[in-house]
C-alpha cells in the first residue's frame, strides 16, 4: 500500500513542476501514469478525492469525476456492497456475452473499472469459447 | 494519400488473413495482381497493406501481449478441449496460449470454468500427470498457482530464466479456470480473484 502511494506522491511532485509548462495540455504521459496507478489499485478515497481535484484544476474534469465515483463506491452502504457482489458472482457464471457486457457497463458507469474489465475479460472468453464449440 | 477508412479496412483485411481467413488473403492477392496491372486504386491501397505490414509484422512465437486475436488453429485446440476435456486433451492445452496469447488463455479458462468438470485439486494432478517431463510438470503448477499473474511479465520472468513457458502458460489456463468456479461461489472473496475488483465491492 505504501509504495503506490510514495509513487503517487513522487509522480504528482514531477506533474506539479511539469505542469507550469504544460497547463491544461489534457493527458499527458505522466498524468496518465498517475491516473492509471489511481484506478486500477486500491487506494485511499481522501487521496482520490484530493488527486480528482487536480485533475479537475488540470481541465480533465472526466478523470477527476472517475476518481469521485471510485471515492464514493468504498463509502457505499454494506447492503449495497452486498448487492453488487452478488451480481457480480451472478454475471461470472453467467454464459451469456451479452447479460455479462451489460453488467460491465453498469459497474463502469459506477467507476467500478475493475469489476467492469474482469467482467469484460470473461465476457470475450465466453465469445472465444463459443465460435470454438 | 489513403483515407482513414481505406487504412481500417487495411488493417481488418492483414488482421483476417493472419487470423487464417482464406478470403482476405485472396483479396490481398488480387489487389497486388491489380495493382502489378498498374490500376492506380490498387496500388494505392498495395502500398498501404504493404507499410502496414512493415510496420507491424506477424509474430507466429507465443503471444502474451494481451492484443493478439486467435488463430485457426487455436480455434481449433479451443474445440478439442471443449469435446475431450483437460485430462485428453492435454496437448490443445498447451498449443492455446502459444496461437492465442492472453485471448486464447482466457477462453480456455472460461471453457474449463463452464465444463462439466469442477476444477478440483485432484483434477489439476490428473492433468498434471500427463505431462511426462518433472520440470515441466513443475511448471504447470507454477502457471496454475500465479495464474492471477499479468501474462507479460510473466512470460519476461520466464524468458530470463529460461523456463519453457508453454506448460506455465498451459497452468495459467487451468488456475484461471479455478478462480472463476471459485469467485462464482456464496461469500467468495472477490479479491482473491481479482484485488481491484474485489476493493471496489468494499472488500
Amino acid at each position: 500500500m505504501l509504495l503506490p502511494v510514495a509513487v503517487i506522491l513522487l509522480g504528482s511532485g514531477t506533474w506539479y513542476a511539469v505542469s507550469k509548462r504544460t497547463k491544461n495540455a489534457g493527458m499527458t504521459a505522466e498524468r496518465k501514469v498517475i491516473f492509471d496507478q489511481l484506478i486500477n489499485q486500491p487506494q485511499d478515497p481522501d487521496l482520490l478525492r484530493e488527486m480528482a481535484d487536480v485533475f479537475d484544476k488540470h481541465g480533465l474534469k472526466e478523470q477527476g469525476a472517475l476518481l469521485r465515483k471510485r471515492a464514493n463506491l468504498r463509502e457505499l452502504p454494506p447492503e449495497t456492497k452486498e448487492t453488487h457482489k452478488q451480481i457480480f458472482r451472478e454475471a461470472m457464471a453467467s454464459k451469456d456475452p451479452a447479460y455479462v457486457l451489460g453488467i460491465a457497463v453498469a459497474f463502469d458507469k459506477q467507476g467500478a473499472t475493475g469489476n467492469a474489465a474482469a467482467l469484460r475479460k470473461y465476457a470475450a472468453g465466453l465469445k472465444t469459447s463459443a465460435k470454438a464449440a | 494519400m489513403a483515407s482513414v477508412e481505406m487504412q481500417k479496412a487495411a488493417a481488418e483485411l492483414i488482421e483476417r488473413s493472419r487470423a487464417g481467413d482464406q478470403n482476405a488473403t485472396a483479396m490481398i492477392i488480387e489487389i497486388r495482381r491489380a495493382a502489378l496491372r498498374g490500376v492506380k486504386k490498387a496500388q494505392i491501397g498495395f502500398d498501404l497493406l504493404r507499410r502496414l505490414v512493415e510496420a507491424n509484422p506477424h509474430r507466429p512465437e507465443i503471444r502474451l501481449d494481451g492484443s493478439d486475436r486467435m488463430g485457426a488453429e487455436g480455434y481449433e485446440a479451443l474445440g478439442a478441449l471443449a469435446k475431450r476435456g483437460p485430462i485428453l486433451a492435454l496437448a490443445a492445452l498447451v498449443i492455446i496460449p502459444s496461437t492465442g496469447g492472453e485471448d486464447g488463455i482466457t477462453a480456455a479458462a472460461v471453457l474449463l470454468a463452464n465444463g462439466p468438470q469442477p476444477i478440483t485439486k485432484r483434477l489439476v494432478s490428473d492433468i498434471a500427470a500427463g505431462i511426462d517431463e518433472t520440470q515441466h510438470r513443475k511448471l504447470f503448477f507454477y502457471g496454475v498457482q500465479c495464474c492471477g499473474l499479468d501474462g507479460r511479465s510473466l512470460a519476461d520472468e520466464l524468458s530470463g530464466r529460461g523456463d519453457e513457458p508453454l506448460f506455465v502458460h498451459a497452468g495459467r489456463c487451468v488456475g484461471l479456470a479455478r478462480s472463476i468456479q471459485r469467485v462464482r461461489l456464496p461469500n467468495s472473496r472477490i479479491s482473491a480473484f481479482n484485488v481491484s475488483a474485489g476493493w471496489e465491492l468494499g472488500e
